[in-house]
């Protein structure tokens, strides 16, 4: 694979000959023959649902032409029931406006799994599309005493079928071929349905105002919708939607479902497909190891000590293995710092060297070693297949708030970022829980919040053990978790109502994570930090030192501390304070609360900033968790206090501070009203939350 | 629902984890009755029930397909002699 996928690929204004498009059941290796075709990296994992919307790239075909490649999110049919496999109908059935329809389709089947892989096979040679079946995983069907008879399938499909291993590199020179084969004559074979209701059908077609080579499928999913999915229907006549349901009335009539009779046809017939092709060995009684693990992994008590066990390591990792490299970088980067300002006079451009862009950037990168450790796990929850699993015992708790399982998958995935969370929310079949789990999503604790928990972890735990570190950050992670359920539950008893939805869910077997594919999703995910950190944090860190430092006091004399009290940015944490101060927080938290609002990293870059530019030139620059424990009010009581410390991580958990989330909510919910909403309902729990925790922790007694 | 079943009839829900199951029919009512077939849930076709919970895992064609237990309250199956 490593030498396809670095194949060359056609420059984009090369004319494209060829459109093609790869679809499949979900988790079936779509998007590995994508990648490896098209050399670029799209996610791969295995769980149903890593590909949520369509992806394009360029590839040669075996005589060099050039090929634009279109990767579909996974689909067991294309009688939809999400947004996810919308995408890929409406393009093989030309709906989508800026998307031609695909001269081939490659449609991925998984050859450990082929009977209910052939289904969509089944659906696909009724669209009169020329197909490529991929068999795909021979390699695990062979393992688990599968055979398949390739010249019996390509017979009994009437199409060509490559044997492919595409984790390995095998198959792909054959795919090639068969994809540039010219012409590729559409399918000339599909399950035959019973007369009545092929009759029915075929009446259907010849009425839609749709191009010849369409109508039959067109009509067959028309036709096999239920009522309510008909009734939502807004691409074709209302007259079209009554003269369907009228051949449905009919069929029911003489006896037929018109729901479930085409999926028995198609099933006939891929059991007359598998009968030929197919040669099992292997007992049924026999436990595979996934079912062993599945014993274990989903069992109402095991499962959750599993997986409360699972997160403690990786918290515990996060503490103990990232601590020396972070270690290093620290030191490099406060030796770096010393460097510059030892070679420039004392200036502004020192100080915006030394105290803006060095403090601030230092100050946010020092956290790449935890962010990979966190990638590092997250990555192997997913390659190994436990995602589903995790979905499957948080299901009994996600339906006491209203949603099912499935919105965990979500929810889990926002542990490294919200914006693929807010994604994945594509594979939720109801508008509503959708919804809900889009405004949950954020409060699940991302990688941008390491950092903050990390630092005040840091200053008022000073001397404490990993095991007690991991603790506060694994309870900071089930806070997110916890108040995400609550609003949850509030959301669907009042804004979205609606019933709670019946769990259906694809275990895909364990696997062995190909650490390959981890190491390529530390790199990306280490790389965009790096790259955030230079840029966005960078440009914050600069505006940051501007506002920290101008204006500058009239009075020449007066110390770095009143000189930041009457610059910009002390003017507005000063303005803000009275909103703060309930919570314990002085105005320079208050600068790296306004600072942190379109970043949550930024928080610790702002704290940098604001101490190294307080600090001065003349005294030496310690680590911010030290300078920030000395930190005093002028009655000389510390600022960061275990309260204050423990109130901003929960502020931290509970607010919605990216732009890059809003705008992706924004573009999931098609309005500008439910980002909003977020924003507004997320910062006002984390004022409430980081109010209980400081008053409350003082009535209590504590500091 | 509450209509008695025949002798030998239960539904997925209620069956013993690890047992070997066909399935008899899907209530024809249930909302993800056509998903379910589509999944391979056809009558006549073998499943074992693999884990019990809030929801149930089963598998049948070779893959594991987790469901809702009150959705498995709509498969009916009956016993397969060993």
């Amino acid at each position: 694979m490593t030498a396809l996928a670095s194949a060359p690929v056609p420059a984009p204004t090369r004319d494209v000959v060829r459109h093609v498009a790869i679809a499949g059941n979900p988790n079936c290796g779509k998007s590995t023959i994508f990648n490896a075709l098209t050399g670029l990296r799209q996610k791969v994992g295995n769980y149903p649902g890593v590909t949520v919307e369509k992806k394009t790239g360029r590839f040669f075909g075996s005589h060099g032409e050039a090929m634009e490649l279109l990767d579909l999110p996974g689909s067991y049919s294309l009688q939809v029931r999400s947004p996810d496999e919308a995408v890929a109908r409406d393009v093989l059935l030309a709906r989508q406006p800026d998307t031609p329809r695909p001269d081939v389709v490659i449609c991925v089947v998984d050859a450990s799994n082929l009977e209910r892989n052939l289904y969509l096979v089944a659906q696909m040679l009724e669209l009169q599309l020329p197909v490529v079946v991929a068999l795909n995983m021979v390699d695990v069907a062979e393992k688990n005493g599968v055979v398949i008879d390739l010249m019996a399938l390509r017979e009994k499909l009437g199409v060509p079928v490559v044997s492919m291993v595409a984790t390995k590199g095998v198959g792909f020179i054959e795919l090639r071929q068969a994809v540039s084969r010219s012409p590729l004559p559409p399918p000339t074979i599909c399950a035959q349905m019973p007369i009545v209701l092929e009759r029915e059908v075929m009446a259907l077609a010849k009425a839609l105002p749709v191009p010849a080579e369409l109508a039959r499928g067109e009509a067959l999913l028309l036709l096999t919708l239920h009522e309510e999915a008909l009734a939502e229907v807004t691409h074709h006549d209302p007259s079209m939607i009554e003269a369907t349901l009228e051949a449905q009335r009919r069929l029911r009539v003489t006896g037929f479902d018109p729901l479930s009779a085409p999926v028995e046809a198609r099933y006939a017939w891929i059991g007359e497909v598998c009968s030929a092709v197919l040669h099992k060995g292997g007992g049924f009684d026999a436990l595979t190891i996934s079912d062993r693990l599945d014993g274990v992994l989903t069992h109402r008590i095991w499962g959750w000590a599993a997986f409360l066990a699972m997160m403690t390591v990786m918290f515990f990792c996060i503490f103990t293995v990232a601590a020396y490299p972070m270690d290093w970088i620290e030191g490099g980067l406060s030796a770096f710092g010393g460097w510059v300002g030892s070679l420039l006079p004392e200036s502004d451009l020192r100080s915006l060297l030394t105290d803006g862009v060095i403090a601030g950037v230092s100050g946010v990168l020092v956290f790449l070693p935890q962010i990979l450790v966190l990638y590092f796990f997250l990555g192997i929850l997913e390659d190994t297949g436990y995602m589903a699993r995790a979905a499957f015992i948080m299901d009994r708790l996600m339906s006491k708030v209203g949603l099912h399982g499935k919105s965990f998958i979500p929810m889990l995935s926002s542990f490294a970022c919200a914006i693929p969370g807010v994604m994945a929310t594509r594979t939720i079949e109801n508008r509503k829980d959708r919804l809900v789990t889009i405004l949950v999503a954020p409060l699940m604790s991302c990688s941008a919040r390491l950092p903050v928990y990390a630092i005040m972890i840091a200053v008022f735990l000073p001397v404490a053990s990993a095991w007690q570190k991991s603790g506060i950050m694994l309870s900071m992670y089930m806070l997110g978790l916890v108040v995400a359920f609550a609003m949850a539950w509030l959301f669907k008893k009042t804004l979205l109502r609606g019933e709670t939805p019946m769990l259906l869910l694809e275990m895909p077997p364990y696997r062995i994570p190909s650490w390959r594919t981890i190491l390529i999703r530390m790199w990306e995910r280490g790389g965009l930090f790096v790259r955030r950190a230079g840029t966005v944090i960078l440009a914050l860190s600069v505006l940051l030192w501007a506002l920290s430092t101008y204006p500058k006091p009239s009075d020449p004399d007066a110390t770095p501390a009143e000189a930041i009290a009457h610059s910009t940015a002390g003017r507005i944490g000063h303005a803000i304070e009275p909103l703060i101060a309930p919570l314990g927080y002085d105005w320079k938290i208050g600068i790296g609360l306004i600072g942190s609002f379109a970043a949550r990293e930024v928080f610790v870059s702002t704290m940098s900033i604001v101490y190294n530019v307080q600090a001065g030139d003349d005294e030496d620059t310690a680590p911010l968790r030290e300078t920030m424990r000395a930190e005093r009010h002028n009655d000389g009581r510390p600022v960061f206090t275990p309260l204050v410390c423990i109130g901003l991580m929960v502020f931290y958990v509970l607010a919605m501070q990216c732009v890059s989330t809003v705008a992706i909510v924004r573009r999931e919910t098609n309005s500008w009203r439910w980002p909003l909403f977020q924003v507004a309902y997320m910062t006002g729990l984390a004022w409430i939350g980081a109010f209980i925790v400081f008053q409350g922790g003082r009535l209590l007694g504590f500091q | 629902m509450s209509a008695p079943f025949p002798a030998g009839i239960l539904t997925l829900a209620r069956a013993r984890v690890g047992e070997r199951l066909r399935v008899v029919t899907i209530c024809p009512d249930c909302p993800e009755c056509v998903r379910l077939r589509e999944l391979g849930f056809q009558d006549r076709m073998e499943v074992r029930k693999v884990s019990d919970g809030a929801a149930i895992i089963c598998s049948l064609m070779g893959n594991r397909v987790a469901i809702g237990r009150d959705l498995g309250e709509h498969v009916r199956v009956e016993k397969v002699a060993a």
